[in-house]
């Protein structure tokens, strides 16, 4: 049987001073080394097949290739939280106010880009095939809707969502920089992770797929500096790397 | 410190105080404001004619787009409030409770933005339009509506509601399980109605949701002894 009750528990590492490592990050376990690689590397190699375009004339870029919107797009709609997902498992064991910061921004970055890439990305080929389907509207009234949704001030590229969302995750992944450097990463790796959230929120090819590549190359850097020196963190004090 | 009980828990099955489930006031004030704040929210959504979208939204689309965007972020919040009522409990179900909180944000978040900010924007242009364009416009938001992947009722949609559905159920089974009396434990399953969020069934599914998270807290503070005034935190204790 149990019951509920009231008191104060003081957090396990209360006595930890703030912006300190709590002890030093764990390595990597296989399975956790496999998600953090192959998350971004798979979705870089479907953002290869993201349709190009100038954004000026969707309709007439996206008529032809919905499906293959489509499926990237659906696949983006996983790959978002996966990849925030990632940047957490990152951090796993990495205390201080910059970790802190980076799990927060994931948030907004997972809720909002979602939505920019549901609307942009989903929304945008699901009109387009449903404009197709309908015989007794005229091209240019088909284009003029799909391109009048996809400006919408909520939807569109740098709209409300994706600036928000896209803010987010350049946050998360500068301040997830920051908190690995403390730990004692080699300084490439703050360097990379911060130039692939510019990368990965512009995401069409090459932007996108370059990103993720520097992404693993970071998880890569910072595993092999786990790996090479021992347990890296020195309370929260940068390395001379 | 010290930890009183109401009811006939043996020592030999509490867990560590690391596993201790606790809220701070803060933490309650967010369980119960979330909910409660969305389903103000939602009682200003319009009401939609499934067969005829545009001409149910043409006249109050402003205020259709603002439940909706505020229903994203408040899907978003639901998913952390739940996950924060979850997270410590041990076992199977509040397990699969957590796990089924990716699902919903993810996928009844994109239903929620197609169905009704995607919606919101074309209504907008229609509006903006021609007065002999509307018809067909009105045609393309309805082929939306109905989309087998987006629309409603669609996969996205579909997956996202079973998915609310599974981690509340889960939920209130982890929590009953950890002590939890019964009523907040109801209440907490009749929540799982906000998947049908319009006004009245969402709004009566997140007060249930309040009132269960706020029976819960209520049920620890009684269990407090009096010589911890300042105990206002309150955790389940197997």
């Amino acid at each position: 049987m149990t019951a509920f009750a009231t008191q104060t528990v003081p957090p396990a590492n209360s006595d930890e001073p703030p912006g300190r490592v709590a002890g030093p990050p764990r390595a990597f376990t296989s399975p956790e080394l496999a998600f953090l690689i192959g998350v971004p590397l798979l979705w870089g190699i479907l953002l290869l097949f993201h349709p190009g375009g100038e954004g000026t004339e969707i309709y007439l870029d996206l008529q032809d290739n919905v499906t293959r919107w489509m499926v990237v797009h659906v696949g983006m709609l996983l790959f978002i939280p996966l990849i925030a997902v990632a940047l957490y498992v990152l951090l796993r064991g990495v205390e201080g106010t910059a970790a802190r910061v980076s799990r927060i921004a994931l948030v907004p970055f997972v809720v909002f880009y979602s939505a920019f890439e549901t609307l942009q990305g989903i929304g945008n080929g699901v009109l387009v095939n449903a404009v197709k389907g309908l015989p007794q509207v005229d091209q240019a009234t088909r284009a003029d809707l799909v391109q009048d949704f996809a400006e919408h001030a909520l939807v569109r590229d740098l709209g409300v969502f994706s600036s928000i969302g896209s803010l987010g995750f350049i946050t998360a992944a500068i301040a997830a920089g920051v908190a690995l450097r403390r730990a004692g990463a080699p300084l490439t790796v703050p360097v990379l992770l911060a130039l692939s959230g510019f990368l990965i929120t512009a995401h069409p090819p090459p932007f996108g797929p370059a990103g993720l590549a520097l992404f693993v190359a970071a998880v890569l850097l910072f595993k092999g500096s786990q790996s090479g020196d021992g347990p890296p963190a020195s309370l929260g004090q940068p390395s001379a790397a | 410190m010290h930890t009183p009980t109401t009811e006939s828990a043996p020592d030999s099955v509490q867990r560590p105080a690391a596993q201790r489930r606790i809220f701070s006031l803060a933490e309650v004030a967010f369980l119960i404001g979330a909910p409660l704040a969305w389903a103000v929210l939602l009682w200003f959504h319009p009401s939609v004619d499934r067969d005829d979208v545009y001409g149910s939204l043409r006249d109050q689309v402003a205020t259709y787009q603002i439940v909706h965007v505020g229903t994203l972020i408040f899907i978003g919040l639901m998913g952390l409030a739940l996950y924060m009522l979850t997270r410590d409990l041990p076992g199977k179900a509040a397990r699969i409770s957590r796990l089924a909180i990716g699902p919903f944000v993810l996928l009844y978040g994109a239903y929620e933005t197609v169905i009704g900010l995607a919606t919101g924007a074309l209504v907008q242009h229609a509006n903006d339009a021609p007065a002999g364009e509307r018809p067909v416009l009105s045609d393309a938001i309805q082929s939306l509506q109905d989309n087998v992947i987006v629309g409603d009722p669609g996969v996205v949609a579909t997956i996202g509601a079973l998915a609310w559905i599974a981690a509340v159920i889960t939920a209130a089974v982890a929590v009953r399980r950890a002590g939890a009396p019964v009523l907040p434990t109801v209440l907490l399953g009749l929540s799982v109605v906000v998947i049908s969020h319009p006004p009245p069934i969402g709004p009566i599914g997140l007060t249930c949701f309040a009132g269960a998270v706020a029976l819960l807290a209520r049920s620890a503070r009684l269990s407090a002894p009096v010589s911890a005034p300042d105990a206002a935190p309150f955790q389940y204790q197997a």
